[in-house]
């Protein structure tokens, strides 16, 4: 009954404040503290509402009875906030984290992806950070559309080969503009750049948003965004480590074993009469051996025995399981007006190979400072960086170890009671204990008598500046340094054998300085303004100047003092000895320079946040153009409509976003050089200098012009559970350099001449979806997949011709190989056969009669990505797959590996099985005709590749309640490169080119790590 | 805060580096054109970008020659692949071993042929600058001719008056020349040495660049393709007269480059240059690539013929008789060796051939022959000859050991359509590769591919059409 009362008591207090109003006012914000302007605020369960103003402030009479307020904006979710009795409620909304709805980063702009009109994709710090792999550029594969993302070797820190909506050069660039926090860096240099510290990258692929960037922008913007601290925080700190193992994978050919080689060398011996090593030499069916006693060839049996029962494993020699660490320590937080991030990264990570390492620390510093008028943000980042390398990388030299691994005979005994017996000494051993070629050895004592190393120092510092005159006009500038300095080491140590080789044959030091250094400015105006509340106005004005120089220093000194060996002192100088040359030390340099000035106009208009409409111009005016060219414009213009804000979408429940965009624009691929000049180069003849013409004038050096179209659609349906996009493009690159082939009677080999037209397509999808989506289990799987189609349209008045095993020709893509046609072996002769171009088959090889298209080009013809990410409580896994496909390369590993012009090296396993006798019906030709380069070396190089593995547990907040200080401890096991599917049968599948010689392949890395915070 | 001084800061950060000369930059290693041609002395330094080119062009024709000859067999040691094809006849046009030489020399007379522009050009010259100028402009025209001369010998369909040889380029453009006949491209030679005979002065004697010797001694070779026997007797005499024959001590010496005796004209080679010897064998693995032929080796007396321990070089171990005379003499460079484009020996054998192909003079031509082999062996007893062709076979045999390894074997099978045969013990591992005909496709060597596709006016040589 008392109850009764309470509530009677209540109701009747409720209905009579009932008619009661009540004003309520706030800020409405986002989570970084900057206002949200035109968010609705309304009383749940009613129409009453407000709008916010720009400043995000609002003002609403609500009803006494109100006692929920709803706040909503577009981009972010909803907030409801009970009234209770405050007046003022403040609220900070959260932004939607779906892919529609994050910000594109552009260099000169910051949008919202729904405003943004071009194509650009995102990849995320979580895809970046602590993935143990040396070049940031190499962590982009797969990640998103329109990429072609390749390492070429697996010597850590190297540069991947980055090309995005494929190859729009024939002879040019076609490596994208990097940015890093607004100032343009060198690519392919990132041995010194640590991952840790990177917040996003943003790929920009069309011509809306690369235009911007003018004669520099046709081949596609990485945009890289580091890591900063964020205003009114609490300082935290956070610690990383992580330690691993890399191991080598395996290719899919064998070798032969001793026995095998022993009894190969018999045969070739016996049929074919040839001498290629000790299984013929101490063979009883050598004719050279019929008069010796039975004594002897008993101890020639002897010998073969031994030897057959020989297997050495070179890999064992060569390689190592290679150990991996990395720590990292950060400091972030901030106060009303300064915020600050900073990190110390240490990264090491040894190479399959000996000798090979990478061995860095980085140290990062990123301070923002913001008043109501004034804002700035300075970038700084410091790293130091070695680099130890094998000798002879990527090539099929004997001294490359991943060619001797294969060449070395597997008799070949390396050591004898622990000397190493290498060309050196083996004379002093007789010669007769190796009757093997001391490939493998020969490479050993080389890897051993030298050093190849490296040390870098990068450095980029940035600074942007903002300062708001009155009313949405602010007057910006960016400006900054790219530095980057690498000194290189090579010696060859003195009273080695390799030592003894080299010019006055007591070793030599030689150390290498190249420098870079980009100074880079802007200044301009940026107007920004929302009038009415409908239109949305952004414009920016800016002047812009680069310069660009390049210095290069080298020398090597002689006669090494073996005590100093390490140390240019140990250099003996130079002097001459009875008219001879001695301990003459070689100095070398060179250096270039170059410039670009430019005027850059970028402006948007949004009409209701519904319609967009955006413009860009650039004028370029660079160094290596001749007057005439001297000055270009470049433009792009692009629009579009956010068709989920339309009400007749809104009414359809399962789309929960769709916004539909086009862009088409000009740019140009960057040129640095002086290629339109008539050119003298010094050169040297008998010790005088003198000079020699190095290149031809040519007044009609031109730029090459990218034309692109781009459309797409972003989508987002059932609550953006699927969300995803599609992009078509059409990139018609054209006045592309082409060096044409002069006859050598005009004294050079090629002119670059403007003539050549080149076409890529393509459709690029991106779709990710929530198949799980509850409070302790959540489950994102996501892909992407491009396909490209590019093909030579036209070549001006250039006829087609040949670079290496491929053709540039019209109507093919760049790339395709052109050789002749193997057409197997005939069955009856064990002679090769090749297809003659009217489809006849002969034993003939004419290269120049017989090549042909029709294998296809090392290019993929799609490409792409997809991950699936699995969290339940504190545990995650995330699994990252890359793939490429329809890219076909030339098998240069097999060639050498069953060519009869090596067979004193060892050989691979397919030899066995080779023609012999007639009726054999096989793919490998008799031993000794000549193996040449067909398309049967030619394979599809297609492969899907689980790139990485992580799995990780983050420790409950309860538990971690009980460690004062500590707010957050994961820790992970990951790994790298873990599988491969591929139908290519040599070492790595991937790789930055058209032929396999051999390359340093991928690593497989497993690392476990810990990180926390406190 | 004035608003004056944020501006004041924002603009001064482009500015600073900004000014309107920022894009007209050089390129800061290199020079334009117009500054090279300035003076004498500049033109001079032309001229040595014109040797410059030249040095290396006539290494591609004696490698070239040692694995197509029969000079050399291919040793069991050679791991690198490395001319194999080339040795075992497997070539065609995009073969390099035997095209390189095409680029090199028609590189090599651009280069000349603007020096002779730009010094033709220069003006308000004093007499002094003027000898000088001339000299320049002689070199350059001798070069010319020489290497048009090496073009026709590798290039053309044969030596026939009336069959295609080369485009003869007297002016540095860009064209797509078609071929001269041999004929032409000889009568061309001839003019450019007789204009270089009355440019260059006789006091020049520097060996390493062409002299009045050198000019001589192009027109010596240069008529012995032709078949101009007078020609060629009285320019191998103006050269031998002037660069007299090396004596026993001073032959030895030509090969390790302490000594110029009869060295006429020769490529040099400086320290940390490339090392031609590194062809035949391979330091970095202490292995034999081309070993001298067994077949040349049996023409040898060793131990009276001064000529062998120079030729052939035998290291340790069996079978391992290395080539020799490009292991030069520096023992700090191995295999570093200036390149003797001409020697006096030359001129002989030359002028041997050429008496024994003139109707009555066949007695010099022996006086020659004799005179050489006497100042080469040891107790040599002069050799007499019933015929002329007995004595043509005997000059050509002694041009194969007396010029061996010297880019001479395979045009001298050639100028005379003989076979290239290879003894069964050089044949080990030439893979059949033992007899080449005349008639044979590979015969001949090929115009290279890359020349053929950007030039629609250069005809193939018959067999590779």
């Amino acid at each position: 009954m008392r109850k009764m009362l309470v509530l009677l008591t209540l109701f009747l207090f409720s209905a009579g404040i009932l008619l009661a109003q009540k004003t309520i006012t706030g800020k409405v914000t986002d989570e970084k503290g900057e206002p949200i302007p035109s968010a609705s605020v309304t009383v749940k369960g009613t129409t009453t509402g407000a709008t916010t103003g720009e400043d995000g402030s609002y003002v609403l009479s609500v009803p006494a009875s109100a006692k929920e307020l709803v706040f909503s904006s577009v981009d972010f979710e909803n907030l409801t906030i009970s009234i209770g009795t405050s007046s003022v409620i403040n609220a900070t909304l959260k932004s939607l984290s779906d892919e529609l709805t994050d910000v594109v980063i552009t260099g000169y702009t910051r949008e919202r992806r729904r405003d943004f009109v071009g194509a650009s994709a995102k990849v995320e710090s979580k895809a970046i950070n602590q993935v143990p792999n040396g070049s940031i550029d190499q962590l982009l594969q797969g990640r998103a559309p329109g990429l072609y993302v390749t390492a070429g070797s697996g010597q850590p820190g190297t540069a991947a080969n980055v090309i995005i909506r494929g190859v729009g050069s024939i002879s040019g660039s076609s490596t994208p503009l990097y940015i890093m926090d607004g100032i343009p860096i060198q690519a392919a240099a990132f041995a010194s750049l640590s991952s840790s510290d990177i917040e996003t990258v943003d790929v920009l692929r069309d011509a809306s948003a690369t235009a911007m960037y003018g004669s520099r922008g046709a081949n596609g913007v990485i945009v890289i965004t580091t890591k900063r601290g964020k205003t009114n925080s609490k300082v935290t700190f956070g610690i990383n480590s992580q330690y691993g193992v890399s191991n080598r994978t395996r290719p899919k050919f064998e070798m032969m074993d001793s026995k095998q080689r022993i009894q190969y060398e018999e045969e070739v011996g016996r049929e074919n009469g040839v001498n290629i090593g000790p299984g013929w030499r101490f063979s009883r069916f050598n004719p050279s051996n019929a008069s010796l006693p039975e004594a002897t060839l008993q101890q020639y049996d002897k010998i073969r025995d031994s030897l057959a029962n020989m297997n050495i494993d070179w890999t064992d020699i060569f390689f190592r399981q290679g150990s991996f660490q990395q720590h990292q320590f950060t400091a972030t937080g901030g106060s009303e007006k300064l915020s600050f991030y900073t990190s110390l990264d240490y990264y090491k990570q040894e190479g399959i190979a000996i000798r090979s390492n990478l061995e860095r620390y980085s140290f990062r510093t990123n301070i923002d400072f913001k008043s109501e008028k004034f804002s700035a943000s300075l970038s700084t980042t410091l790293n130091y960086s070695q680099s130890s390398i094998i000798e002879a990388e990527n090539t099929t030299a004997v001294t490359n170890p991943f060619a001797s691994i294969y060449y070395a005979l597997p008799y070949e005994q390396p050591y004898i009671n622990g000397v190493l017996v290498a060309a050196n000494n083996a004379a002093f051993f007789g010669n007769v204990v190796t009757y093997d070629q001391r490939e493998g050895s020969t490479a050993l004592e080389r890897l051993m008598s030298t050093t190849n190393k490296s040390n870098e120092i990068k450095g980029v510092v940035g600074l942007n500046l903002r300062y708001k005159l009155f009313d949405g006009l602010s007057i910006v500038s960016t400006s900054g340094i790219d530095y980057r300095e690498v000194m290189g080491r090579r010696q060859i140590l003195p009273g080695t054998y390799t030592g003894g080789q080299v010019a006055g044959g007591q070793g030599s030091f030689g150390e290498s300085v190249g420098r870079f250094v980009r100074l880079f400015g802007n200044a301009g105006f940026n107007y920004n303004k929302l009038i009415s509340k409908r239109h949305s106005i952004d414009l920016n004005a800016i002047f812009e100047t680069t310069k660009s120089t390049t210095r290069n220093f080298n020398y090597t000194g002689f006669g090494i003092e073996p005590l100093l060996q390490n140390s240019p002192a140990g250099i003996t100088p130079g002097s001459v000895v009875n008219g001879q040359g001695r301990f003459i030390p070689t100095v070398g340099g060179s250096g270039s320079i170059h410039a670009l000035q430019s005027l850059v106009v970028v402006g948007k208009y949004i009409l209701d946040n519904k319609y967009i409409l955006n413009a860009s111009y650039r004028y370029d005016g660079t160094s290596s153009m001749p007057l005439a060219n001297r000055w270009k414009s470049f433009y792009s213009v692009g629009a579009g409509w956010n068709a989920g804000r339309e009400e007749f979408i809104k009414n359809i429940n399962w789309i929960s976003d769709l916004s539909v965009r086009g862009s088409y624009g000009l740019t140009a691929s960057p040129i640095t050089g002086f290629g339109y000049m008539a050119l003298y180069g010094a050169t040297r003849y008998a010790g005088t200098t003198g000079f020699g013409l190095t290149n031809i004038n040519n007044e009609s050096y031109d730029w090459e012009y990218a034309k692109t179209l781009n459309i797409g659609v972003d989508y987002g349906v059932f609550k953006n559970r699927i969300r995803g996009s599609v992009d078509f493009y059409n990139k018609l690159t054209e006045n592309l350099f082409i060096d044409q082939r002069l006859s050598s009677t005009a004294g050079i080999g090629s002119l670059s001449i403007n003539a050549g037209t080149l076409k890529n397509t393509g459709w690029e999808f991106v779709l990710a979806g929530d198949v799980v989506r509850k409070r302790d289990l959540t489950w994102t799987v996501g892909g992407n997949i491009s396909f490209n189609k590019n093909e030579i349209t036209d070549l001006g008045q250039v006829n087609e011709f040949i670079l290496g095993t491929s053709i540039i020709r019209v109507g093919l893509p760049m790339g395709t190989h052109y050789l002749p046609e193997w057409a197997g072996v005939d069955a009856a002769t064990g002679n090769p056969l090749y297809y003659n171009l009217d489809g006849t088959v002969t034993t003939n090889y004419d290269r120049t009669a017989q090549s042909n298209v029709g294998y296809g080009s090392w290019l993929p013809k799609y490409n792409g990505g997809f991950n699936s990410t699995i969290t339940y409580k504190g545990i995650g896994l995330d699994i990252f797959f890359s793939y490429a496909g329809g890219n076909k390369r030339f098998n240069n590993e097999d060639y050498f590996n069953q060519v009869p012009n090596f067979a004193t090296s060892n050989q691979g396993t397919a030899m066995l099985r080779r023609w012999r006798k007639p009726g054999d019906v096989t793919d490998i030709q008799k031993f000794g005709t000549a193996r040449q380069f067909s398309s049967k070396d030619i394979q599809d190089a297609s492969y899907l590749r689980l790139r990485n593995v992580n799995l990780s547990y983050t420790i409950p907040q309860s538990l971690l309640d009980r460690v004062k200080g500590i707010t957050n401890i994961r820790v992970y096991l990951q790994g790298q490169n873990l599988l491969t599917w591929t139908r290519w049968t040599s070492f790595d599948p991937e790789d930055n080119n058209n032929i396999a010689q051999f390359e340093y392949p991928a690593a497989r890395t497993i690392t476990a790590g810990i990180s926390l915070n406190f | 805060m004035s608003f004056k001084k944020y501006i004041f800061l924002f603009l001064f950060t482009p500015v600073l580096f900004a000014c309107k000369k920022q894009l007209d930059l050089v390129p800061p290693d290199q020079v334009p054109e117009s500054a090279v041609f300035k003076s004498v002395p500049d033109v001079e330094k032309a001229l040595i970008g014109v040797y410059a080119q030249l040095n290396g062009a006539f290494d591609n024709e004696i490698y070239a020659s040692v694995l197509y000859s029969d000079e050399a067999n291919l040793h069991i040691e050679n791991n690198t692949g490395r001319g194999v094809n080339t040795y075992r006849w497997q070539v065609d046009a995009t073969s390099g071993d035997v095209t390189a030489a095409w680029a090199a020399y028609y590189f090599t007379i651009d280069r000349a042929n603007r020096v002779i522009a730009g010094a033709e050009k220069l003006t308000g010259i004093n007499p002094v600058q003027e000898a000088l100028r001339k000299q320049l402009i002689g070199e350059a025209t001798a070069i010319r001719a020489y290497c048009h001369l090496q073009l026709l010998i590798n290039f053309s369909e044969n030596f026939d008056p009336t069959s295609l040889a080369v485009p003869y380029m007297k002016v540095a453009v860009i064209s797509k020349p078609a071929r001269e006949t041999v004929q032409a491209v000889f009568a061309n030679i001839k003019t450019d040495l007789t204009n270089a005979e009355g440019l260059i002065p006789a006091t020049f004697t520097n060996n390493n660049r062409i002299t009045l010797s050198g000019v001589n001694a192009i027109k010596a070779r240069a008529a012995l393709y032709a078949k101009d026997w007078d020609g060629a007797i009285a320019a191998a005499t103006a050269a031998i007269n002037a660069v007299p024959l090396a004596n026993r001590t001073a032959y030895p010496l030509i090969w390790t480059d302490a000594s110029e005796s009869e060295v006429i004209f020769k490529t040099k080679r400086v320290t940390g240059q490339a090392r031609f010897g590194d062809n035949f064998y391979d330091r970095s693995q202490a292995k034999i690539m081309y070993a001298v032929a067994y077949e040349m080796l049996a023409l040898f007396d060793v131990t009276n013929d001064i000529r062998y321990a120079s030729t052939v070089l035998v290291r340790s171990g069996a079978n391992r008789n290395s080539i020799g005379k490009y292991v030069g003499g520096d023992a700090a460079e191995p295999n570093r060796a200036d390149i003797k484009n001409f020697r006096t020996a030359e001129m002989y054998l030359i002028r041997a051939e050429a008496y024994a192909e003139k109707t009555g003079q066949m007695n010099l031509g022996v006086d020659d022959l004799n005179f050489l082999r006497r100042a080469r062996i040891n107790g040599y007893v002069d050799a007499t000859f019933a015929t002329k062709q007995e004595l043509i076979d005997a000059i050509l045999l002694e041009r194969y050991k007396e010029l061996s390894f010297e880019g001479q074997r395979i045009h001298d099978l050639h100028r005379h359509k003989l076979a290239v045969t290879r003894i069964p013990q050089d044949a080990e591992n030439a893979l059949g590769a033992v007899t080449l005909l005349p008639t044979a496709k590979e015969y001949y060597f090929p115009i290279p591919n890359a020349e053929m596709q950007a030039n629609e006016n250069m005809i193939q040589n018959p067999t590779y059409r």
